[in-house]
């Protein structure tokens, strides 16, 4: 299904006219920011626009169209299927993935349970579709750094948030899965706690992933570290946004099975990695230990955004070494 | 003799209208009870298996037995298309089954209402959201169980009656 249709099919059939003239932008659209009361917002190629009643994209909010309570509603029990319960547990971690991969988020009023923890979303006010691009490609500059010997080494992508690690972290699990010229393929096992990586709808990976990768969709990493080599026999496990112990403690346990590791994690440099990895408390057991970068991973992919892209800064080996200082390659 | 040989057929006329009446309300019977079990089904799909109201008539769908399988696997396969929104699509393609059954205007709204009880976001919410249909339809059954017992006895007779009348009319 192309990913104008996709997108159309989230609204209510009679909206769907005023989003056919951003639609054909498909590929360029970013974001669909509504609010109750707000105007419906867009962010075609980094910018942001305004879409009015009559489906006219414009940089002023003048004729914006501004959505209401009902249209709100309408928009959220079409996503369900004109099933709430069904996505219960999505909408109570603020978003759902639709078919396509496409990540609806979501905002409104919090009921707390009894512990304090969420037990959902009442009154969902602001909506935020993410539109899904995956960038086949991506990591073809960066494949030839991650081999030795045939082997995948442990890698971290390192970067702040929006740099593009989870791009560049879904196309090096594709190339490893699918096999490339350093390698063979391998069988990955992705931990995808909030279907980022896979987008997978009713558990079905809506980016290409790769023919030899099982993806653990929605699972909380370290339980899904541990059901994966448990179960599936993952040579690489790929998971995003590893920090603090516990995540840690799950990674170590992996290479001890000896599957390798690939992860992203935000930060900007190896003393931020550090920090990260020791967030929350220290080794088990050892009184003033650390985990140190060096004992997990053997590359680091340093990534950062300029000009409103995605480029890969540096790739430093296992002792900070610089294994690649580029003229910056792009990745999304 | 034919005289004889057209009473007989007109008492053969009015004991089959007779029997004819009473099929249907067993028919109506039936279905009634079908939509019982098809909302006993809605809400075991809906609070132990968690799935979307189209994919649980996906699975209604497949027991061939039932009258509305068929209906239901339209339903989800044009829901799946994705061209109009559920209810729209629910409502036009069962009111066109509904036509062809014996069952009242009343008794066809059991099954047409189901759209309008669905938005909860919790699955106990949404499963108990269907009780009030169950027990409507639970007491529709009930009432036409117990008319049946009094009526089909009382039809046939009454066509029968009607049917000697005609007769010696004729005759």
């Amino acid at each position: 299904m192309a990913k104008q249709e996709e997108i159309l099919r989230i609204f209510p059939d009679y909206m769907r006219a005023r989003w056919e003239k951003p639609l054909q932008r498909a590929d360029k659209l970013q974001e669909i920011r509504m609010g109750i009361g707000q105007p419906v917002r867009l962010m075609l190629d980094g910018e942001e626009r305004f879409l009015s009643c009559r489906g006219c994209v414009s940089t002023s909010c003048q004729d914006a169209w501004y959505m209401t309570e009902r249209e709100m509603e309408e928009i959220l029990k079409n996503v369900c299927h004109y099933s709430m319960y069904a996505f219960e547990n999505e909408i109570r971690q603020g978003f759902l993935t639709i078919q396509g991969g496409h990540r609806i988020g979501m905002a409104g009023q919090v009921v707390l349970n009894e512990n304090g923890n969420v037990r959902n979303i009442t009154h969902i006010r602001f909506m935020n579709i993410r539109v899904s691009h995956e960038v086949i490609g991506a990591a073809d500059e960066v494949m030839r750094y991650l081999y030795e010997d045939g082997r995948f080494v442990n890698t971290l992508l390192v970067s702040p948030p929006g740099c593009g690690k989870t791009t560049l972290l879904r196309d090096i699990i594709r190339q490893i899965s699918e096999g490339n010229r350093y390698a063979g393929g391998k069988q990955v096992g992705v931990v995808d706690e909030r279907s980022e990586i896979a987008g997978s709808y009713k558990g079905i990976p809506q980016n290409r992933i790769g023919m030899r990768t099982d993806v653990m969709d929605g699972c909380p990493k370290v339980q899904g570290m541990m059901l994966l080599m448990r179960s599936m026999a993952p040579s690489v496990v790929a998971v995003d946004e590893i920090g603090g112990c516990e995540d840690m403690r799950a990674v170590y346990q992996v290479l001890q099975c000896g599957s390798s590791m690939l992860a992203t994690m935000h930060g900007n440099s190896l003393e931020d990695i550090r920090k990260h990895m020791n967030a929350g408390g220290t080794v088990a057991g050892g009184k003033g230990s650390f985990y140190e970068p060096e004992d997990f991973f053997e590359r680091y992919v340093f990534m950062e955004r300029k000009r409103g892209r995605c480029r890969v800064r540096e790739i430093l080996d296992k002792k900070g070494g610089r294994l690649y200082f580029p003229e910056r390659m792009r990745v999304c | 003799m034919l005289k004889l040989a057209g009473c007989g057929m007109v008492m053969a006329g009015c004991l089959g209208t007779a029997l004819v009446w009473c099929r249907d309300f067993r028919q109506r019977l039936l279905l009634l009870k079908e939509i019982r079990t098809i909302y006993e089904d809605l809400k075991y799909y809906i609070s132990y298996q968690k799935i979307t109201v189209p994919d649980a008539l996906f699975k209604l769908s497949e027991n061939r037995n039932m009258f509305f399988s068929a209906v239901f696997l339209e339903i989800y396969e044009e829901q799946q298309e994705g061209r109009e929104e559920f209810p729209g699509i629910y409502a036009r393609r069962l009111r066109g089954v509904l036509l062809k059954t014996p069952l009242k205007k009343e008794e066809g709204r059991l099954l047409l209402a189901f759209p309008s009880c669905l938005g909860f976001m919790e699955e106990r919410a949404q499963a108990g959201a269907l009780d009030e249909l169950l027990r409507e339809t639970t007491q529709r059954i009930k009432l036409l169980e117990e008319e049946q017992k009094n009526k089909n006895k009382m039809v046939i007779s009454l066509g029968l009656a009607v049917g000697g009348f005609l007769s010696i009319l004729l005759i």
